[in-house]
């Protein structure tokens, strides 16, 4: 199958300390990956090289590289804009703009080209229909987004990713400041992406990984300990230590 | 006395106390104001404000190319000043190092600077160039106020949450343009406030004027002569051996501090209103 990203020996210092351990991993187009691990073993890490997120970190040095469709993204002269204009990115904590929704939904697509009134309704509709919200903001589309729910703020700022038609999502924990019902909702949202574009998650919740992954990477310490199907690394697991965090066995 | 009995009493001493110590705080900005009102209120009327002056044993004649003049001198000044400053002060926001700590304690240093010294660089500078100026006048001014405007836009823009940035630049933004954008628009109440607190600053200086221009009675908005202002025309009606003019100081005081009051006024509404509707 056709990789959407190959990582390859991947290593980040945040200034003396290491927090990616000559990490390599194939990601297959079209596919959902889950990132688990502790807290603080280095997924956020990995997810911000996907994109060049690390470049505005102060003291952080990456090695190795990063190949997006087959370009690489570190190499000199990679046009960092258009590369996030590939790779999109959902954080943990919604964050959309305060302004309204419709200005959260256009603001990635105007900045890379013009667009007449037509476009523009055009854009805003479908990313907020392939992101699920559509319904409930469609009334109100020049309402200020900060007045949304969380949930519907979270799915908004997804919508805000989508309308640049990135090839690839990544997505910090997006799930973890909303509750059951606009989790639910955000999982079946990306069932529904994964025809069109490979999603790359991390999360904190083992059912989740288990129901809505393809493929799940362990992080553990800064290594990516184990890296296959979700099936296999659920049920059969390689490594003693993925086993155990799995299962809930672990500190 | 129980416990709940106690707290309330600790509750309402210490809420007297707040308010007495806040009525101490506000006396003097009070008393100065009701000052201007006392011997300026019936100096100030629509004559006042659109009549060139008169002669000084004649009656009547106002401040008009008092009141010009400075509008000129403040407008140019903020016009050249600001941008600086917004300029400085996105610049320090956005970035660390050596560089920034550098030209921040450049600009504290400015900030502590005596307006007569900016009055005197512009005298060196603008003066030697072009002569008594308008644009003199609007140089001191503008030097004045880029402290001013620098921190408190550094201030404004730090306020925003990394977040919106991070959301900015994931989507493909350069960093200049999620400063227009993103930064700048969510931090504009406290930018235009900054803003304003510079031309507050400015607005009554008189040091400056003194060495920049020659004291004039004819209406003006030439910037590129000697301009009559608010200022100047207190500082020399004041001294004046006419009764009439003193009066007219203290009309001039009250017109100059109305001026910096409506456009506090003005901003807190402009930034209320904007805040109402993004909060929704
Ligand atoms: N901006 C930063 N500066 C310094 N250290 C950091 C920074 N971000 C993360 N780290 C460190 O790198 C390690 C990995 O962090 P992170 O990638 O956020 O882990 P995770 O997302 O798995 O919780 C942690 O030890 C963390 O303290
Ligand atoms: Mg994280």
């Amino acid at each position: 199958m056709q990789k959407a990203i190959r990582v390859k020996a991947l290593d980040v210092h945040y200034g003396r300390s290491r927090a990616l351990k000559s990490v390599s991993m194939d990601i297959p187009e079209r596919s959902v990956v889950a990132l688990i691990g502790p807290s603080g073993c280095g997924k956020s890490t990995f997810l911000r090289c996907l994109n060049r997120m690390n470049d505005t970190v102060p003291g952080a040095k990456v090695e190795g590289d990063v190949e997006v469709d087959g370009h690489s993204v570190y190499r000199n002269g990679t046009d960092v804009v258009e590369l996030r204009r590939q790779v999109g990115m959902v954080f943990q904590k919604p964050n959309p703009f305060p302004k309204s929704i419709r200005d959260n939904v256009l603001f990635g697509p105007r900045l890379h080209r013009r667009m007449d009134r037509a476009e523009c309704d055009r854009v805003l509709e479908s990313s907020l229909r392939r992101a699920a919200i559509w319904d409930e903001v469609k009334d109100r589309l020049d309402a200020p987004a900060m007045g949304l729910s969380g949930g519907q703020q979270q799915r908004l700022c997804i919508a805000r990713a989508l309308a640049v038609e990135p090839r690839i999502l990544l997505m910090d924990e997006p799930c973890s400041a909303l509750d059951p019902i606009a989790t639910a909702k955000i999982e079946e949202l990306i069932q529904d992406l994964k025809k069109e574009l490979t999603v790359v998650m991390v999360t904190h919740n083992m059912q989740q990984a288990a129901r809505a992954s393809d493929y799940t990477g362990f992080f553990y310490l800064g290594e990516l300990v184990e890296f296959g199907t979700t099936k296999q690394v659920f049920e059969n697991p390689r490594e003693k230590r993925t086993e155990d965090y799995v299962t809930g066995r672990f500190g | 006395m129980s416990r709940l009995a106690r707290r309330h009493l600790a509750h309402r001493v210490a809420t007297a106390a707040c308010l007495a110590l806040a009525l101490v705080a506000v006396f003097p900005l009070v008393s100065v104001l009701w000052e201007l009102v006392r011997h300026g209120a019936d100096v100030v009327t629509w004559e006042f404000l659109t009549t060139p002056p008169a002669l000084p044993l004649e009656p009547g004649g106002g401040i008009q190319h008092a009141i010009l003049g400075t509008g000129v001198v403040v407008g140019l000044g903020t016009l050249m000043g600001a941008p600086l400053g917004l300029l400085i002060g996105a610049y320090l926001a956005e970035s660390r190092g050596k560089r920034a700590a550098t030209v921040r304690t450049v600009v504290d240093a400015m900030a502590g600077m005596p307006s007569i010294v900016a009055g005197l660089f512009a005298y060196a500078v603008v003066v030697a160039a072009v002569g008594f100026s308008g644009w003199a006048a609007a140089s001191a001014y503008a030097v004045l106020m880029v402290p001013t405007v620098t921190r408190t836009t550094e201030e404004a823009l730090r306020t925003v949450p990394q977040s919106y940035r991070d959301a900015s630049l994931a989507l493909g933004s350069p960093r200049w343009r999620t400063m227009l954008l993103v930064v700048l628009p969510a931090a504009w109440g406290g930018v235009l406030t900054g803003l304003l607190l510079g031309v507050a600053r400015v607005a009554g200086e008189t040091a400056p004027l003194v060495v920049t221009m020659i004291a004039t009675p004819f209406v003006s908005t030439d910037p590129a002569h000697s301009l009559a202002t608010l200022p100047m025309l207190i500082y020399d009606y004041g001294k004046s051996a006419y009764p009439k003019l003193n009066a007219q100081a203290w009309g001039a005081a009250l017109v100059l501090i109305l001026m910096v009051l409506a456009l506090n006024i003005l901003v807190r509404g402009m930034s209320a209103l904007r805040e109402r509707r993004l909060k929704g």
